[in-house]
């Protein structure tokens, strides 16, 4: 094989988008080795803009916009006005949505709160075990985004835009950082559904790579039975038959490699690697069996079954294994109606989960560098929709913890009715440029060019790294 | 438009009814008798359709869900004391401006109301009583739950029908309608016999008395409704529907009017509620020109004619760029869908301008472009890369060779049916739902849906005709890069991933498909079975090298399935295309085990 086969072949193996001084940098690295490799990227952004603090992501997504009111923003003011006319002046001109043409009326919070930890953070009383681990969160109390329904806001929340097709965040941040795993995809995506709200679906779309290539899409593991599909061998084909055909197909396609000089043909023979490993790492992945029974007792999960618990489980898993970006969506959180009994169910589901995560990563010595956030794509109304809450957009909650943050501070502030966020207003894409941040990137200089922009995760307008929860 | 057919079942039935039709105007002496009786009994009793009281609604309830609301037991069920209190408030509020017929509106998201009234009846009867609701219904007709759908919908008239029987006496009818989110409402109407006033009045003159017209009208009424003829006014209903089914059967001509077109106003900041914008008219974007001035407001027609105007070269650019794309790889301009600043400007310019040029002037003939296409010296080089020049044109940016790509996913499946000679290939028909893993639809809501696969035949239909669900579209194919068809898609993606390596290993349409191609070789094989089977897939034969890795592939296989006989028979009995009893089951799986290398291999997915 000549200079420039080898040269090419490496390329794709190794960058994806290697430039021409990558590409020179790799001719030094001399001939490639056994064809066994998988393909690994090691990303765009190497060496990192600044050190990191972060090198992966759980992003516990809350879907269906959690009342901020009854989770993380305590407003003693809202009970004192219950059953009254919201004020107008919070409400003159916003966009509203099924409360729209109704009359406002204050939904004092429907459970108390308490302090908890040496912070002293205020956390709603019916999440006691995320109080347990206040004093490693950063709560962030001025959240503000711009989509007042479901599905455009989840696409703002994970894009940066209101259009679908950009890349989502984790794709972002695969496509900068590469792959630290060879036998699983670089960003995977969990799904659970809850019983005390309608589940609104979530699309596919929400995880797309977009305008980058689709090997850095999210990957969605189906959290019961096999997490991917096709992952077992046909009946009658064993293990060692399957290594068999694997070998023979490599074989067969660099004979013909030989002759035709593709370069593609390395990466299909490394990816025929990678789904062969994929077929014991991923049934080993899901074996939550291996765990002790403590690990099980502290999230409280009884085997793969599908729930939130079992997927914050599966989600340490894969971060140990070094997949990157894990965003493990729970749909159950859009409580129009009795908010007060959703909550409830609810946090029946998360609450423990949650907190047993960020408990299990520090016992392991993960939480350093592994950034969990928690909350969803908006908050919920200080207005009663009946007993329930509508969708909300100018103020909400979310939680940042471990991977460079601050533990046991909380950011930012809504008004005394929990409507606006007035202090140190937190915007979706200023979240975003936090997360990059912790990663070792500068958003301004992570983008691609797409339809004549360089588009970045983080957009055209003014974004900021919130530098007051950095640790 | 009925065909001749069409128009001969038609008058099939037409006959058919006016022989019903002769029957039901005919009096006998029978008819006539009943009528007399008839009579009788209704001067003694005339026709009381019942009395429907006022509605009542007792509500909101609210709950933590849409299904927990419509399921949930707030009272009513146990019965209905109109004048209770809740709170030193009456709990039953009277409507009176709830009119039946009509849709009324309702307030609350997961809510529920329970609308009550009384029913007084004179005489026993049978009505029906319609409804409509947003979103779900339950009804009770004197506490017997009769009626109970859990729907997410908007309301409309008569949406659910209701028959009843009801005795002499009050009646109690009890709704309950309870709300998702959105829209909340009902609708109500009841449908109880009424004899035409006229007829009554007939019935008090004295039969002798009665004018030709009354004793006709009144022995036509009795004829309508006398059990004596029930069956052939059953029988004229079925002829009606019969004739009914004909009428929609017919290929329908659409067209519509044309009207006054609207204002159309530039929309200041997107707001559609404002109308102070410009007024303007059709037209093209200003980047493009301008349409001919025509002195009269442009339609369609005109921009149809713009874009293929023959001084207007961008359609045709457009055209044979995607053309070029087809059988290179790549278009000349590499944006598709793009020939604007967003765009990549073409590597080829004078080609292109060359190629739109020669379209144009060739009366936009398709073929002919194909063929000069297909027929150059760029088109029939080989696709491989030079091994002496290595760094000449390493991206193909000057089209040095032929392209080469993985095939789309729809050609990955068909192509391996296709030489495995499962794939059918019978044109026109409904979608087909093949072999799919279990629980895709699970996160799919409003409403939920369930994945019913289909049988037979329909399994191994070109891939054209799978079925899409929108986002949620076949793993396989979308491991291949196939589209969520969320938007239009000019151009796929060409990824080269695991999961494309999981599917071709595991998926069992490809391992039906490697033991039908195994099934061949053994039957047509001959001596030279894996040179037939790799030939048949490939178009060529295999090198000696090849050969030898195939020959240790089956040997390994053998081997294997010599020790396992239940193993082989596992494998060969994937998919629901049996497996021919007259081959050795341990020999057929072991070639099952070589079709699905051959069938993995980089060069099959490639076009080159």
């Amino acid at each position: 094989m000549d200079a420039f086969d080898a040269l090419t072949r490496r390329s794709f193996l190794g960058g994806g988008v290697a430039g021409i001084g990558a590409i020179a940098a790799r001719q030094l690295l001399g001939h490639l080795g056994a064809p066994r490799e998988p393909a690994r990227d090691r990303g765009v952004v190497s060496p990192r803009h600044h050190a990191p603090r972060a090198k992966r992501v759980i992003h516990l997504y809350m879907a269906g916009g959690p009342s901020h009111l009854e989770t993380l923003d305590h407003k003693p003011k809202l009970r004192e006005l219950h059953g009254q006319p919201m004020p107008e002046s919070f409400t003159r001109g916003q966009p509203i949505a099924q409360l729209q043409g109704q009359r406002l009326t204050c939904l004092g919070p429907q459970h108390p709160f308490a302090r908890f930890g040496e912070s002293g953070q205020e956390i709603c009383a019916r999440f006691p075990h995320i109080g347990s681990v206040a004093d490693e969160l950063a709560i962030i109390r001025s959240m503000k985004t711009d989509q007042i329904n479901h599905d455009p806001a989840h696409t703002l929340f994970n894009t940066g835009n209101t259009n679908p097709g950009r890349p989502s965040m984790g794709s972002w941040v695969t496509y900068g950082l590469g792959s630290e795993c060879d036998d699983l995809p670089g960003f995977v995506v969990l799904t659970s559904v809850g019983k005390g709200g309608q589940a609104q679906p979530i699309a596919a779309r929400q995880w797309s790579a977009g305008s980058l290539p689709s090997r850095f899409q999210g990957v969605e593991f189906r959290s019961k039975g096999d997490p991917v599909l096709y992952v077992q061998n046909p009946a009658g084909v064993s293990r060692a038959q399957q290594r068999g055909a694997v070998d023979a197909i490599a074989a067969l396609n660099r004979l013909h490699d030989e002759r035709v000089h593709d370069p593609e043909i390395a990466t299909r023979i490394a990816q025929f690697e990678m789904a062969f490993r994929m077929q014991s790492s991923v049934p080993e992945l899901a074996d939550l069996g291996a765990e002790p029974q403590e690990v099980l007792d502290l999230y409280g999960v009884k085997g793969q079954d599908g729930s939130f618990a079992s997927n914050c489980l599966l989600a340490r898993r894969l971060a140990e294994r070094g997949v990157r970006f894990v965003q493990v969506y729970h749909r159950a959180w859009d409580h129009h109606g009795g908010v007060k009994r959703a909550i409830d169910i609810t946090a029946d589901e998360v609450d423990r989960a949650t907190a047993a995560l960020i408990t299990d990563l520090k016992r392991r010595g993960m939480l350093e560098d592994t950034l969990v956030m928690w909350g969803g794509e908006f908050g919920r109304t200080p207005m009663g929709q009946g007993n329930g809450r509508d969708h909300h957009i100018r103020g909400f909650s979310y939680f940042l913890a471990g991977g460079g943050v601050k533990g046991g501070v909380s950011h930012g502030a809504t008004d005394e009715l929990g409507y606006h966020a007035v202090e140190d207003v937190v915007h979706v894409r200023d979240l975003h440029a936090t997360i990059l941040h912790l990663l070792g990137i500068d958003h301004e200089r992570l983008s691609v060019p797409f339809q004549g922009l360089d588009v970045r995760l983080t957009g055209v307008e003014r974004a900021r790294a919130i530098r007051q929860i950095l640790a | 438009m009925p065909t001749a057919e069409q128009e001969q079942q038609l008058a099939a039935i037409d006959d058919e009814i006016a022989a019903v039709d002769r029957v039901l105007a005919t009096e006998t002496p029978a008819l006539h008798a009943a009528q007399l009786a008839w009579e009788q009994q209704t001067r003694a009793a005339p026709p009381a359709p019942p009395a429907f009281g006022v509605w009542r609604a007792a509500g909101p309830f609210t709950g933590g869900g849409f299904a927990e609301v419509h399921k949930t037991e707030f009272g009513p069920e146990r019965g209905v004391d109109v004048d209770e209190q809740v709170d030193g408030k009456p709990r039953w509020i009277a409507h009176p401006e709830w009119a039946d017929g009509k849709a009324h509106k309702l307030v609350g998201g997961n809510t529920a109301y329970y609308l009550h009234r009384t029913v007084d009846v004179a005489r026993a009867q049978t009505g029906t009583l319609w409804f409509g609701s947003d979103d779900s219904i339950r009804v009770w007709v004197d506490g017997e739950l009769r009626l109970d759908k859990q729907v997410s919908r908007g309301v409309a008239p008569d949406q659910e029908r209701l028959d009843v029987a009801l005795e002499p006496g009050r009646h109690e009818l009890l709704v309950k309608i309870a709300n998702g989110s959105g829209g909340f409402g009902f609708f109500f109407r009841g449908e109880f016999a009424r004899m035409p006033d006229d007829v009554l009045a007939q019935l008090d003159v004295p039969v002798a008395q009665r004018a030709e017209a009354g004793r006709a009208r009144v022995a036509a009424y009795h004829r309508s409704i006398t059990p004596l003829l029930a069956s052939q006014r059953k029988q004229k209903e079925q002829l009606q529907q019969r004739r009914a089914q004909v009428v929609d059967s017919f290929a329908v001509c659409i067209a519509t009017v044309a009207t006054e077109p609207a204002v159309t106003r530039v929309l200041r900041r997107g707001d559609w509620m404002d109308d102070g914008g410009e007024v303007v008219s059709p037209g093209v974007p200003s980047a493009f020109g301008a349409l001919p001035d025509l002195g009269r407001r442009a339609t369609r027609l005109d921009l149809a004619r713009w874009l293929v105007q023959p001084d207007n070269p961008r359609t045709a650019r457009v055209f044979v760029n995607r053309l070029w794309m087809r059988f290179f790889g790549r278009g000349i301009a590499r944006s598709l869908d793009d020939f604007g600043e967003q765009g990549v400007p073409p590597t080829h310019a004078g080609l292109l301008e060359f190629l739109a040029r020669g379209f144009v002037d060739g009366g936009w003939d398709v073929r002919a472009m194909v063929r000069a296409m297909v027929t150059s010296a760029t088109y029939r080089q080989s696709s491989r890369c030079s091994a002496e020049r290595p760094s000449f044109d390493p991206y193909n940016a000057r089209f040095s060779r032929q392209a080469r790509y993985r095939h789309d996913a729809e050609v990955v499946r068909d192509q391996a049916l296709a030489v495995s000679g499962l794939l059918v290939t019978e044109l026109f028909g409904r979608s087909a739902k093949p072999y799919q893993p279990a629980g895709l639809y699970q996160h799919l809501n409003f409403p939920k849906r369930r994945y019913q696969q289909d049988q037979g035949e329909m399994l191994w239909r070109m891939s054209l005709y799978t079925h899409w669900q929108r986002q949620y579209l076949h793993p396989a194919m979308a491991a291949f890069d196939a589209p969520s068809r969320e938007e239009c898609t000019v151009e796929r993606a060409r990824s080269n991933t695991p999961l494309q390596a999981l599917v071709l290993l595991n998926d069992p349409i490809l391992v039906e498909a490697a033991r039908a191609l195994a099934t061949r070789a053994m039957r047509e094989g001959g001596d030279e079975r894996l040179r037939w089977l790799f030939s048949v897939v490939l178009q060529r034969a295999p090198s000696a090298g090849e050969l030898a890795v195939l020959r240790e592939q089956l040997a390994r296989e053998q081997a294997r399935y010599a020790a396992d006989l239940d193993a082989a028979r596992a494998l060969i009995t994937i998919g629901e295309r049996p497996a021919p009893a007259d081959l050795d089951p341990r020999a057929l799986a072991a070639w099952t085990g070589v079709a699905r290398v051959v069938l993995s291999l980089h060069e099959t997915l490639t076009r080159s």
